[in-house]
C-alpha cells in the first residue's frame, strides 16, 4: 500500500494521542470509505440471498482486522451518519453501537483473536455480547422497546405473556444479535481471507500471513 | 455523482450553514429527550414541518418520514399502548377482548414524537444542505481534511459499490449461485458475493491512497475552498443557544433528578 505502518509494534512510551495517529495513513483514510460502503451494501447482498439479518456492520469489522480498532470505531460512527444523510436519520440513535463494535473488534484482531477460526469463534461471541449490551438500552430508551419487525415481534410476545419490557427487549436482543453479529464476523474474516495478501494493507497481511 | 438526498433550492433553509442546521438539529433531538413532555416534542415537530414546507422538500421528507415512522408508530402503539405490563393502570379504551391503556397510549406519544423529531431534523438538514457544502463549513469549523474527505467519499463510493455489487451477484449467478438453495448454502454464498467485491475496491483503494498523496493529502497547510460557505453572527448566535439550551435542560433534568 501507500504507506506502510504494521500497527503491530507501537513504541509504548510514545502519548496514546500520537499513537492513535499511527493508525490513521493515507491507506486507512481510503480505506474507511470502503468499509462505510460495505456496510451500507450488507443489506443489499442480504436481500438478495432471503437472509433475515442486518449484515450492516461488515465493513466495520474488516476495518478492525485490517486497519485497528479507531480507524473501526470511525467507520461504525460515520456509516451511521452517511445512513442519516442518505435518508435514515433513526440510525443515529445507534450510533454508539458500531462504534464499540469496531473498538473491541479492533483490539481483539490486534491481540491475535483473529488469527484462526477458533479464535475467531470466541471473537464474534465477544462481539455479540457487547452489541447486544450496548443496544438495548438504546432501544427502550429512545424506541420504546421497537426496532425491525423480526425483534419487535419476540418482544412483543415476551411482553405480552408478562414480562418487563426491558428483559423482554434484551431477550430479543440477544437473540437477534446473535444470528447477525455471528455471521457478521465470520464473514468479515472469511471475506478478508479471501483476498490475495498483495492487497491487504499491512495489518491485515500480519493477521492473515500468521495463518496456516 | 452522489446518492444524498440534497434537493437543490434556494429557500432560507437552504441558504444557512450546513454545520448551523447540524447543531440545531442535534440539539432539538437531544432537547426532546431531556424534556419529558409529548407536547413539547410535538411543538418542535411541527416547528420543523413548517421548515420542510419553506424549504420545498416536503415531498422527499414526507415519503421517508411515511416510511420510518408509520410502521413504528403501529409496532410502538401495541407494544407500549396494549402489551406493556408496566403500562396497565387505566384502561383508554377497550374493544373486545383488546385494552388500549392510558399510560400506554401516554408513552407511545411521547417515544413517538420524540423520535418522530430526530428523523425531522436531521432529514430537514440532509435535503437541505449540499454535502460539498457540509464538508466545507466542517473544515473551516475545524473538522480535519481527511475527515471531511471521507463524509464525502462514502456518499460517492456507495453508489459504486451498489453498482459492483450488482454486477458480481450477476456474475456468481450465471456461474451457478443459487438463490433459493438452502440456509446454510446461501450463507456461504455471502462469501463468494462479497470477497470479490471487496478485492476490487481494495485495489482502486490502493490507486486512489497513491493519487491522494500525489496531491498532498497529508499537509497541515491551511486549505483553500472552491466554494464560499456564509456565517453570519446570527448564525453563531444560533448555535451557541441551541447548545446552551441542552446544557441548560440536561442542568435542570440532573437538579430534578438529585
Amino acid at each position: 500500500m501507500a504507506e506502510s505502518s504494521t500497527g503491530h509494534e507501537t513504541g509504548s512510551d510514545r502519548s496514546f494521542v500520537s499513537r492513535i495517529g499511527d493508525d490513521f495513513t493515507t491507506t486507512t483514510w481510503v480505506l474507511i470509505p470502503i468499509g462505510i460502503g460495505l456496510n451500507a451494501v450488507g443489506g443489499f447482498i442480504v436481500n438478495l440471498l432471503k437472509l433475515p439479518l442486518f449484515m450492516d456492520n461488515i465493513g466495520t469489522v474488516l476495518l478492525a482486522i485490517m486497519a485497528g480498532p479507531w480507524a473501526a470505531a470511525l467507520t461504525g460512527a460515520l456509516s451511521n451518519f452517511v445512513s442519516a444523510m442518505l435518508g435514515s436519520p433513526q440510525q443515529l440513535a445507534f450510533l454508539p453501537v458500531p462504534v464499540a463494535i469496531g473498538l473491541v473488534a479492533g483490539v481483539l484482531a490486534r491481540r491475535g483473536w483473529f488469527d484462526d477460526v477458533k479464535r475467531v469463534l470466541v471473537s464474534a461471541l465477544v462481539i455479540w455480547i457487547v452489541a447486544t449490551l450496548i443496544a438495548t438500552p438504546i432501544v427502550v430508551v429512545v424506541f420504546g422497546g421497537v426496532t425491525g419487525a423480526g425483534p419487535s415481534l419476540v418482544t412483543g410476545v415476551l411482553v405480552a405473556s408478562g414480562r418487563a419490557l426491558v428483559e423482554s427487549a434484551l431477550t430479543a436482543q440477544f437473540l437477534v444479535e446473535f444470528f447477525d453479529k455471528g455471521a457478521t464476523t465470520f464473514i468479515a474474516y472469511f471475506i478478508g481471507k479471501a483476498v490475495p495478501p498483495r492487497y491487504l494493507p499491512p495489518q491485515g497481511q500480519q493477521i492473515y500471513s500468521s495463518q496456516k | 455523482m452522489n446518492t444524498s438526498i440534497y434537493k437543490p433550492g434556494e429557500s432560507v433553509v437552504h441558504r444557512l450553514n450546513p454545520v448551523t442546521k447540524l447543531v440545531v438539529a442535534a440539539a432539538v433531538s437531544i432537547l426532546v429527550f431531556l424534556v419529558p413532555n409529548y407536547r413539547f416534542a410535538l411543538a418542535i415537530s411541527l416547528a420543523l414541518f413548517v421548515g420542510v414546507a419553506v424549504a420545498g422538500v416536503s415531498g422527499i421528507v414526507l415519503r421517508l418520514v411515511g416510511l420510518a415512522m408509520v410502521p413504528f408508530g403501529a409496532l410502538l402503539l401495541v407494544i407500549q399502548g396494549i402489551l406493556n405490563p408496566a403500562n396497565h393502570d387505566a384502561p383508554f379504551f377497550v374493544v373486545g377482548p383488546v385494552t388500549l391503556w392510558e399510560a400506554g397510549v401516554a408513552e407511545t406519544l411521547l417515544i413517538f414524537f420524540r423520535v418522530l423529531v430526530l428523523v425531522l431534523s436531521f432529514l430537514l438538514m440532509a435535503t437541505t444542505s449540499q454535502p460539498q457544502k457540509l464538508r466545507i463549513a466542517l473544515m473551516e469549523k475545524g473538522v480535519p481534511p481527511q475527515l471531511a474527505y471521507v463524509f464525502i467519499a462514502s456518499l460517492q463510493i456507495i453508489p459504486q459499490i451498489q453498482a459492483r455489487a450488482e454486477a458480481i451477484a450477476d456474475a456468481q449467478q450465471a456461474r451457478g449461485l443459487d438463490r433459493e438453495a438452502d440456509i446454510r448454502t446461501r450463507s456461504k454464498s455471502l462469501v463468494a458475493l462479497l470477497a470479490p467485491l471487496l478485492i476490487g475496491t481494495l485495489i482502486v483503494a490502493n490507486t486512489r491512497a497513491l493519487a491522494l498523496n500525489a496531491r498532498g493529502f497529508n499537509r497541515r497547510t491551511p486549505r483553500v475552498f472552491l466554494y464560499e460557505v456564509a456565517d453570519p453572527a446570527g448564525e453563531r448566535a444560533l448555535r451557541w443557544a441551541s447548545v446552551l439550551a441542552v446544557i441548560g435542560a440536561g442542568a435542570w433534568r440532573v437538579f430534578r433528578w438529585l
